[in-house]
């Protein structure tokens, strides 16, 4: 900051007067923030002192926004996921985001799952889905050969987009808005991480989030039915490079609701019912060290996805708690 | 703007938005109220407001964005949908250091908005998509 003028630091007993004069005298909106000042304990009140009340304000919402967080992924995933719900409808009305971030290593599903929620917005009636990647796949997802081959007109519903590049990218959101005859449904971007491989700075990252998030929040006032954003990225490893582990930060200001996926031990696969052909643990974690819940997803041959929750203790037998009408 | 605020900053700009009126004037214990948050950047935001620094950049595609004349001459562009602005600050006090929540120009995009100080411009689609890329900030990132 170029300026040193002191920060305007009043006494906390200063603080609470000013506050609860605000209360009473300008409006009742004014009364949870002169209560959580109220509770503010002498070390948050030093942050407080030091790094004005944004921060302070940020440390008391990081508590209750983790519990809020660890519900949000999944709900936002079972939102893409399940036909005629329509993508981030509740979320336009709120004004929240609608974005979420699926991470994982190679081979834990995350293409998988954007290709199930890309079937699924298609088969909506609703606007186009934008598939970006960086490259055409190598080879198609479990599941979704056959979910694709029943229904082949919701294969030209799905848009294909392969920017070789950063900068292409950039370009191609950029302009998204000037030839959108009809506002997609749903913006996938498969493999954030490779683009930004090209980057170590905080700015091109944000540059790219924001873009993203922008761009789907124009389409959503477009459509007036939403349109949701989805973006996968390789998870961070053990031993991260502090560039990338910046990257991941500056992401989730932009893309807040994030889910981890997990490829399932293969002895946990085989208690799930035959015909699935693959399960994916989607492990949903709203920052380190809070608690997290796991959920086991699993797709059969024809594309149908099961979701169900994995409860903390019996996590060595998710099958207890699969669908019920599975047989045998 | 549908950007998600602390709750506080949104309170203030409600409370702004809803005082102002004809008089653009924003009252004393709001002045107070930003200054207690933002410390010397309030200061600079309501300067920027005063000099009617920010522009909202529209086209017939219907995106929006916001241009803002910084003191020094330069023009930064501030996302209408989530915080993002295209200054050296942003990048530094906000996303590496993350001690500060906006910068200067997004406070003042905001407060513009909620005193009704926005200037306003109509480009074609294909300048808003120039905007939107920031070509010429590339360097900078
Ligand atoms: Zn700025």
């Amino acid at each position: 900051m170029e300026d040193t003028a002191p920060h305007y630091t009043p006494s906390l007993e200063k603080s609470r007067g000013i506050i609860a004069h605000w209360g009473a005298g300008l409006d009742k909106r004014w009364a949870p923030l002169a209560s959580s000042l109220s509770e503010l304990s002498l070390s948050q009140w030093n942050v407080f002192k030091r790094e004005g009340l944004a921060q302070s304000n940020a440390l008391i919402g990081r508590v209750s926004s983790a519990e809020r967080g660890l519900r949000a992924g999944m709900e936002a995933l079972q939102q893409l996921l399940s036909p005629g719900a329509g993508v981030g409808r509740e979320g336009c009305a709120t004004g929240e985001g609608t974005g979420l971030l699926l991470l994982g290593e190679p081979g834990s599903g995350k293409t998988a799952l954007l290709f199930a929620a890309a079937l699924v917005a298609a088969g909506e009636g609703r606007g186009p889905v934008l598939f970006v990647a960086r490259r055409a796949l190598q080879s198609l997802p479990p599941g979704w050969k056959a979910g694709a081959a029943r229904d082949p007109l919701k294969l030209q519903k799905i848009h294909f987009l392969y920017p070789p590049s950063l900068r292409e990218l950039l370009q191609l959101l950029s302009s998204m808005h000037e030839r959108a005859a009809q506002p997609p449904s749903l913006l996938l971007l498969d493999g954030i991480d490779e683009y930004l491989a090209e980057t170590s700075g905080a700015q091109a990252c944000a540059h790219l989030a924001a873009l993203l998030v922008d761009t789907a929040a124009h389409f959503s006032g477009c459509s007036g039915s939403g349109c949701g954003l989805l973006v996968t990225m390789r998870g961070p490893a053990e031993a991260e490079p502090e560039a990338a582990s910046l990257q991941l930060t500056v992401l989730q200001r932009y893309l807040p609701t994030c889910l981890w996926l997990e490829l399932e031990p293969p002895d946990l696969a085989a208690a799930w019912p035959q015909d699935s052909e693959q399960c994916f643990r989607a492990r949903l974690s709203s920052g380190p060290g809070f608690p997290k819940q796991e959920w086991s997803l699993s797709f059969g041959h024809d594309g149908e996805m099961a979701i169900s929750q994995v409860s903390c203790q019996a996590s060595q037998h998710p099958s207890q708690k699969a669908e019920p009408s599975s047989p045998s | 703007m549908t950007a998600t605020l602390p709750t506080v900053l949104e309170e203030i700009l409600g409370e702004i938005a809803a005082t102002c009126g004809e008089a653009s004037e924003v009252p004393d214990e709001l002045l107070l109220a930003l200054k207690f948050i933002f410390g010397p950047s309030a200061i600079q935001a309501l300067d920027l407001v005063d000099r009617r620094s920010v522009t909202r950049v529209s086209s017939p595609s219907g995106r929006t964005i916001y241009q803002v004349l910084g003191s020094s001459g330069k023009v930064y562009v501030c996302f209408a949908s989530c915080h993002y602005c295209s200054c050296p600050a942003f990048a530094f006090s906000v996303l590496r250091k993350s001690d500060s929540l906006l910068c200067k120009h997004l406070l003042a995009t905001y407060l513009s908005l909620a005193t009704g100080l926005c200037q306003d411009l109509s480009v074609s689609n294909e300048q808003l998509s120039g905007l939107l890329l920031a070509e010429e900030d590339q360097e900078q990132a």
